[in-house]
């Protein structure tokens, strides 16, 4: 029996270590100190006043490698729609982000699983995520050269951002909110405009998905 | 004096016979355009496929450009794809994307190669449901053969002065979700197809343009594999 609660409460214990090691689990990150001169200047990936952007995507799961086109649109203040077609010019998804909605149009049979949909939604509203959103954003210590980082606390969860210290430009995120939802974006920069290249890694369900800026 | 007064006249001259000639292109060119355009049902379909089939028999390659345009309707957009097209009999098909991207796509019998980039992929046809309708609609489309498959689609044939249009509707669920319809325009000079449109339940569509098209000129082996 005492074995057994032992057993148990190591189990416990791995469980806590690994959904609350995030810092928004151990409340203020030690180094953290609230940061409202970078709040000020951040910029969100895509900007505000965003009409359209034609990418080229690639879309890995599991041994699944699929590519074609992403064109992602403006429709109105508060909606964005992205359709991804193959090059041959057949759709795989048709899909809409709203404030609060998202609003399947059209999925591609084999792509219609609760599982991947969940996940892109995810994924893609850090790309369009804006500055209305962060409620608060706090310094933490970067290890890596000429790199500031900073936790990100928003209305869709928390990240760490690592910004460039000279252009104050995104260049990694990482969610800290859960495994299951676990994104790495690594993101590289026109000098205006649209970013040039997105790549979005999803390691426990081991989708990879990258765009690269045709045209905007 | 009577100079001035003949060119004066000679310019109204030219207005008058311009105005006339916008006049009639304004009137006649819908109408010329309408009569390409305005296809009616085809009365003997049976005689059309029939010379299809001998005509497509005299074909063994078919080399040319394409321009494929992606009308997505719900974004008031359009994308504008460029590259070459070849083919060979039985079952070789190669599709080089060249704008605004590099993309390559290799069909040859039942195997379907990918090289996006400098990522080579290779599928088997029978295996991968989405890449073997592909194949089978890319392939039966330039052959003619997806005229013949009658469990998969009903078939609408129409025609105007210079080009015959086969419609597809597909039967079978799967490809319906995919696929609302396809539209193959054949040429009656020739009997090749010079365009493909896939419609989509959404409205959206993909218009492929076959252009400079050379049949019967010798194109290698070497066209239809990686190397």
């Amino acid at each position: 029996m005492t074995r057994y609660r032992m057993k148990n409460s190591v189990l416990i214990s791995l469980f806590l270590l690994l959904f609350c090691k995030t810092p928004e689990c151990q409340g203020q990150p030690s180094s953290g100190v609230a940061d409202d001169s970078y709040s000020a200047s951040w910029k969100p990936l895509i900007p505000q006043d965003f009409d359209k952007g034609l990418f080229r995507m690639t879309f890995d799961i599991s041994r699944n490698h699929i590519t074609g086109l992403l064109m992602i649109k403006r429709i109105s203040a508060n909606s964005i729609r992205m359709v991804f077609t193959n090059e041959i010019g057949i759709q795989f998804f048709d899909l809409e982000f709203e404030d609060d909605k998202f609003i399947i149009h059209s999925i591609f049979p084999s792509m219609n699983r609760h599982g991947l949909l969940t996940l892109l939604e995810k994924d893609f509203r850090i790309i369009l995520f804006q500055k209305n959103k962060i409620k608060k954003i706090s310094v933490l210590k970067s290890k890596i050269p000429e790199t500031e980082k900073y936790l990100v606390r928003t209305g869709i969860g928390t990240f760490t951002y690592f910004v460039d210290a000279k252009t104050k430009k995104i260049i990694r995120i990482n969610t800290n909110k859960s495994i299951m939802a676990k994104a790495i974006l690594a993101i590289t920069h026109n000098p205006e405009g649209l970013p040039n290249q997105i790549g979005i890694y999803n390691p426990t369900q081991k989708l990879r998905i990258n765009l690269l800026l045709i045209s905007n | 004096m009577h100079k001035k007064r003949k060119s004066e006249a000679e310019i109204r001259t030219f207005y008058r016979i311009k105005g006339w000639s916008i006049l009639i292109l304004i009137h006649v060119l819908p109408i010329i355009l309408f009569a390409q355009s305005n296809f009616s049902l085809v009365n003997d379909p049976a005689i059309f496929k029939k010379k299809l089939s001998i005509e497509s028999k005299k074909i063994t390659t078919i080399s040319s450009n394409f321009i494929q345009e992606k009308n997505l309707d719900v974004l008031s957009e359009m994308i504008i794809s460029r590259g070459h097209f070849y083919f060979k009999k039985e079952k070789k098909l190669r599709w080089e994307y060249l704008q605004p991207f590099s993309y390559l796509i290799i069909f040859q019998n039942d195997k379907i190669m990918i090289k996006d980039e400098n990522k080579k992929n290779t599928f088997d046809a029978n295996a991968n449901k989405m890449f073997g309708e592909i194949n089978r609609i890319m392939i039966g489309c330039v052959q003619g053969t997806l005229l013949e498959d009658e469990k998969n689609y009903q078939t609408q044939y129409f025609e105007n002065n210079s080009t015959f249009l086969v419609k597809l509707h597909p039967l079978s669920p799967a490809l319906k979700e995919i696929l609302k319809e396809i539209w193959i325009y054949f040429s009656k000079a020739d009997f090749t197809v010079t365009r493909l449109e896939m419609h989509e339940s959404s409205g959206d569509y993909t218009k492929i343009d076959f252009t400079d098209k050379k049949l019967n000129d010798p194109v290698p082996d070497e066209k239809f594999s990686f190397n």
